[in-house]
């Protein structure tokens, strides 16, 4: 816990954290109170509060009744619940990112995931055979296995188009070309154009 | 005598004559607690009735195209259509998506329909056995991108304005880098870009030296929704298990008060399990090595690189938002290649970006004035 300590707290790493909480609660109370101020301090604890600050046991005999019920009046209970939950939340995130919690919080996961994996092995290998049905697990490993299937066919469907999009790219293409020299005006031959000329071309026509 | 064995008992006891006074006077500063503790009995079928009364999204809408367990909706609103570019939600796939919807003074929707968009959103639906091998890719490759076409179809529009919450928020980002030419505008609202910042506690519980996510994926197939939420829960334990109800019982008299608790209850505890290959993605490729900010977030075959984003990007991050850190959103910025690029906070938790009064008032009449300012005006014939 003196890792996690670092951030915030107000108070010597020695001290163990449920005393540094309840010392960190027993301020806030104290600074949310101003009618403390000037209180003596707790016995033991230098920058600590008396007993003042605690519902019940401010009152002291000789005060004007008023002034002493005012340290137990709902306002100051919400004061002191106030602190009692602010404390909470800063120590609670602290813990919550304590190597200390990690540890456990890993440790019960694996726990849980264990557990886990042999109820459905029993359930898919004891109960669904002995009651001859098909067990969540089965129903996941078919579902499963139909969905690998339907992507499997989806991918090579989709394969399968793209070439046929390819294709169809390359013939019109084609369709195109040959539509543009169908279209370009035909040199006329001129009867006095070399029979050669005329021979290549319809070499080439006939490729 | 007597007199005598009063006066030797006062001295011996110095709380004498005291207690009574102060007990007098403890009683009057704890009558106005008495009397309210009254009132809070006599409100409790009231309490009944609103917690039966709470619904689950508030604007009418038209189911357009249905992929079992995936929804496409379309809102319908009373006033007047005035822009051409559409406007998709996209919600994260971890909880349901009628927050947005949440009650007619609270909704997102409401408040972009009332500018002159045609409204839609993606209900991911509740997944089952059968969608727990459901990718990333499968989501926004799949859904999401024949949404989109759907969309465009209904319209008559070349492109969408999308909008993205959370998780979803990142979905759409990552759609945009796929699809820059589809996409007008993108909305992002508190949507986790960078998983770098340790501050997260989210992202100390994944450290992958504690967590085992391949475990956890094998184990379950699909995440349960307990898992997921308690985990939200955790990340605030004091506020989310013992200040709420504090606050409850503060306010249990006040109607309009009751009204948005329960419906925030009825939203907050409508969890939905998710696809553990989904989760195993995230997990590994954005909380544990923080790949998409590097622009190798692997989808399918694809690498996603934001900056192939170059279309109008609204950053909206909440300033006391715990779930995704406004620093996980802002750094947005420095990866998309867009020229125009806002950010807006407002001060409000994850949730309160889309429910609290403050937002409402503060960013979504200039958020939807933004897009209103870039989107197509609408072509009448």
């Amino acid at each position: 816990m003196a890792e996690q300590q670092g951030n915030t707290p107000p108070h010597s790493p020695n001290v163990d954290p449920m005393t540094a909480f309840w010392r960190d609660v027993w301020a806030r109370s104290a600074a949310s109170m101003p009618n403390m101020a000037g209180m003596p301090n707790m016995p033991g604890m230098p920058g600590m509060p008396g007993m003042a600050g605690i519902p019940g046991m401010g009152a002291m005999p000789g005060m004007d009744p008023a002034a002493a019920a005012s340290f137990m009046s709902p306002e100051v209970l919400r004061r002191m619940q106030g602190a009692f939950f602010e404390a909470m939340a800063q120590y609670a995130e602290q813990y919550m990112r304590s190597p200390q919690f990690l540890e456990a919080m890993k440790r019960s996961m694996d726990q849980a995931l264990q557990f886990k994996r042999q109820m459905d092995d029993f359930l898919k290998s004891n109960m669904a055979n002995a009651f001859e049905t098909a067990s969540g697990g089965a129903n996941t490993e078919i579902l499963g296995a139909i969905r690998q299937t339907s992507a499997q066919l989806q991918s090579h469907i989709d394969s399968q188009l793209s070439k046929l999009d390819a294709r169809i790219a390359n013939l019109e293409q084609a369709a195109g070309q040959s539509r543009h020299e169908a279209s370009r005006p035909h040199p006329t031959t001129s009867p006095s154009a070399p029979p050669a000329a005329t021979q290549a071309g319809g070499k080439k026509a006939s490729k | 005598m007597t007199q005598q064995n009063n006066d030797s008992a006062a001295s011996a006891n110095p709380f004498a004559g005291f207690v009574h006074p102060l007990f007098t006077e403890m009683m009057k500063s704890w009558q106005g607690e008495f009397d309210a503790l009254g009132k809070k009995v006599a409100a409790m079928p009231k309490v009944a009735e609103a917690a039966m009364k709470a619904t689950k999204g508030c604007t009418p809408h038209d189911v357009i195209m249905s992929e079992s367990p995936v929804r496409l909706l379309r809102y319908t609103g009373k006033a007047d259509k005035r822009h051409g570019t559409p406007v998709l939600f996209v919600f994260a796939l971890v909880n349901r998506p009628y927050v947005l919807d949440l009650l007619p003074h609270k909704s997102v929707v409401r408040q972009y329909l009332n500018a002159g968009f045609d409204v839609y959103m993606i209900d991911w639906g509740v997944p089952s056995p059968a969608d727990a091998t459901k990718t990333l890719h499968d989501y926004v490759e799949g859904h999401l991108h024949r949404a989109v076409e759907r969309v465009l179809a209904d319209t008559g529009s070349d492109q969408i304005n999308l909008v993205g919450y959370c998780m979803g928020g990142t979905m759409s980002a990552m759609y945009a880098a796929l699809h820059p030419h589809l996409v007008r505008n993108l909305v992002l609202m508190a949507a986790p870009i960078d998983w770098s910042s340790r501050e997260s506690l989210l992202l100390s519980w994944t450290d992958p030296k504690y967590f085992d996510v391949d475990g956890i994926v094998d184990t379950f197939g699909l995440i349960p929704p307990s898992f997921l939420g308690n985990s939200f829960g955790m990340l605030k334990p004091v506020a989310n298990y013992f200040q709420k109800w504090q606050g409850f019982y503060d306010k249990m008299e006040d109607e309009k008060f009751l009204e948005d608790f329960f419906a925030m209850e009825v939203w907050s505890n409508d969890n939905i399990p998710l696809s553990g290959e989904v989760y195993r993605d995230f997990v590994k490729y954005g909380f544990q090595q923080n790949l998409l900010v590097k622009g190798q977030f692997p989808l399918g075959k694809k690498r996603i690189n934001l900056g192939n984003i170059t279309c109008p990007v609204l950053n909206l991050t909440a300033d006391a938002d715990h779930l995704v850190l406004p620093c996980q959103s802002t750094l947005l910025k420095e990866c998309v290649s867009s020229t125009d690029y806002t950010e807006m906070s407002v001060k409000a938790g994850h949730i309160g970006l889309s429910v609290g009064s403050r937002a409402h008032k503060e960013i979504w009449p200039r958020a939807t004035a933004w897009m209103a300012e870039r989107s197509e005006p609408l072509v009448t014939a």
